[in-house]
């Protein structure tokens, strides 16, 4: 993990070398930078025809044309990544994503099976580890203190009114479910290894 | 020399970067009282980051709409509103992580532009994947969907291609001829499939529209951009792909 880090911070100081060059009014080039860097050339090849194109094509639009342009998402964002806490699910739904769409992205981003995260967002999960947390902050832009509020205490009563939902009153405690028992259910439902299984049990410090 | 980039008419990044400063200082604040356990000195801190933040991202608004309005104005469909809010949030979202990241939020108070910069390109990247594109807005079947496929009508009757008609105030086709220069641009026309090719994206590098460019070569305007966007998705194979994997190819 510490090596992972370190190359993807590496390629990033090269990166932003790039930007500066750029951006002061010199002319660096893409042969140079990889000839320099080698070992990044497709990284450093798809990098600098990107923000070419995007730095041309933003500079093309005139802050006219973009009046109004953000109100919106920023609201979302507002709503979803800034509010106090609420539960995951609320902050989903401030985000505009559909159903399933926290899954999707925290699937994506950190390789854990989707029915996994729709059990956090149900507030069906009673714990956490922080590898979990820190998956479920990067998909909302928030921080994992936030993220803990979010998963506290909204357990108990998302089972609760599931469970009465389906017609039987107050909380079933068989409703709620470890994290551990949540990832046995993944292994046993073929969406994830053993290996994988560890992982998401193990704590990350910081 | 010149400045190439619009955030300097838009945001003073000494503002910015101050701002940052201060959201992260409650963050951290935030996450000391969490751990001693005082919720409410937590949640006070949590709620001045977010206002920080809050206010940072709507000062960044024009800045994200125009990075979100530039690269998806092409789209066939345009204009699609909901896409552009949806790159805006991603941008915003994007800065919001990487902020409030310990290990990565350092350098926006260092560097606020160049950092915002990454979370704009990964919105980008992200948001064209999600929406029937790969990161580099390239279809499945290697056509470039956002830079090619607007091409359009003009008030004239002059079909044009996107990239260029974007850009047509500026230097950037000289800048994108600049860098492909430097990758040996005479060794990637050789290894088009055709010298028509070639022809063709030497003019279209110089910047000259599409009526020109196929009048030039004695074509009409639909060959002439299909011709272009197969030497550039050649082009494109040739920059990112190691030297033994190379084919003389078309899409």
């Amino acid at each position: 993990m510490n090596q992972t880090n370190k190359t993807v911070d590496q390629l990033e100081a090269i990166q932003l070398q790039f930007m500066e060059q750029w951006e002061a009014g010199e002319t660096p080039t893409l042969q140079d930078y990889v000839t320099r860097h080698p070992e990044w050339a497709r990284e450093l090849t798809d990098f600098v025809l990107l923000f070419i194109e995007v730095e041309s094509a933003a500079a093309a639009v005139t802050e006219a044309e973009v009046e109004g342009v953000g109100k919106q998402a920023l609201e979302r964002v507002r709503a979803g990544a800034m509010a106090p806490a609420g539960s995951l699910r609320e902050a989903r739904t401030a985000l505009g994503w559909s159903p399933g769409r926290l899954a999707q992205e925290v699937s994506r981003e950190a390789r854990l099976s989707n029915w996994a995260v729709l059990q956090f967002e149900r507030g069906m999960v009673q714990d956490w580890t922080s590898r979990v947390a820190k998956a479920f902050a990067w998909a909302l832009g928030r921080t994992l203190a936030e993220i803990a509020q979010l998963l506290q205490g909204s357990a108990p009563a998302a089972a609760s009114g599931h469970y009465s939902a389906k017609g039987a009153p107050g909380t079933n405690p068989q409703t709620i479910r470890t994290f551990a028992e949540v990832l046995d259910e993944c292994v046993r439902r073929g969406e994830m290894t053993d290996a994988e299984r560890r992982y998401w049990l193990e704590d990350e410090g910081e | 020399m010149q400045q190439r980039t619009v955030e300097d008419q838009l945001f003073d990044p000494g503002e910015a970067e101050a701002m940052a400063k201060e959201a992260r200082r409650h963050l951290r604040a935030a996450e000391e009282a969490g751990a001693r356990g005082a919720d409410a000195t937590q949640r006070r801190e949590e709620a001045a980051a977010n206002e920080v933040l809050d206010k940072l991202l709507q000062r960044l608004r024009p800045r994200l709409a125009r990075y979100a309005e530039g690269p998806f104005r092409n789209r066939p469909n345009y204009p699609d509103q909901e896409i552009l809010e949806v790159a805006v949030q991603e941008m915003a979202l994007g800065i919001l992580r990487r902020l409030r990241d310990p290990k990565q939020g350092d350098i926006f108070e260092r560097k606020f532009n160049y950092a915002a910069k990454f979370a704009i390109l990964d919105a980008i990247k992200k948001v064209r994947r999600e929406n029937g594109t790969d990161e580099n807005g390239l279809l499945k079947d290697g056509q470039k969907r956002v830079d090619w496929e607007g091409g359009a009508e003009s008030e004239e009757g002059t079909v044009r291609l996107s990239l260029a008609s974007r850009t047509e105030d500026l230097q950037s086709p000289v800048e994108l001829a600049g860098v492909i220069h430097q990758v040996a641009l005479p060794q990637l026309l050789e290894k088009l499939p055709t010298p028509l090719h070639a022809q063709l994206v030497s003019d279209y590098l110089q910047g000259l529209r599409l009526k020109e460019i196929a009048a030039r070569a004695g074509i009409c305007g639909k060959t002439a951009t299909r011709y272009i966007k197969q030497a550039f998705y050649v082009i494109r194979k040739l920059m990112t792909e190691p030297e033994g994997e190379q084919r003389r190819e078309s899409p």
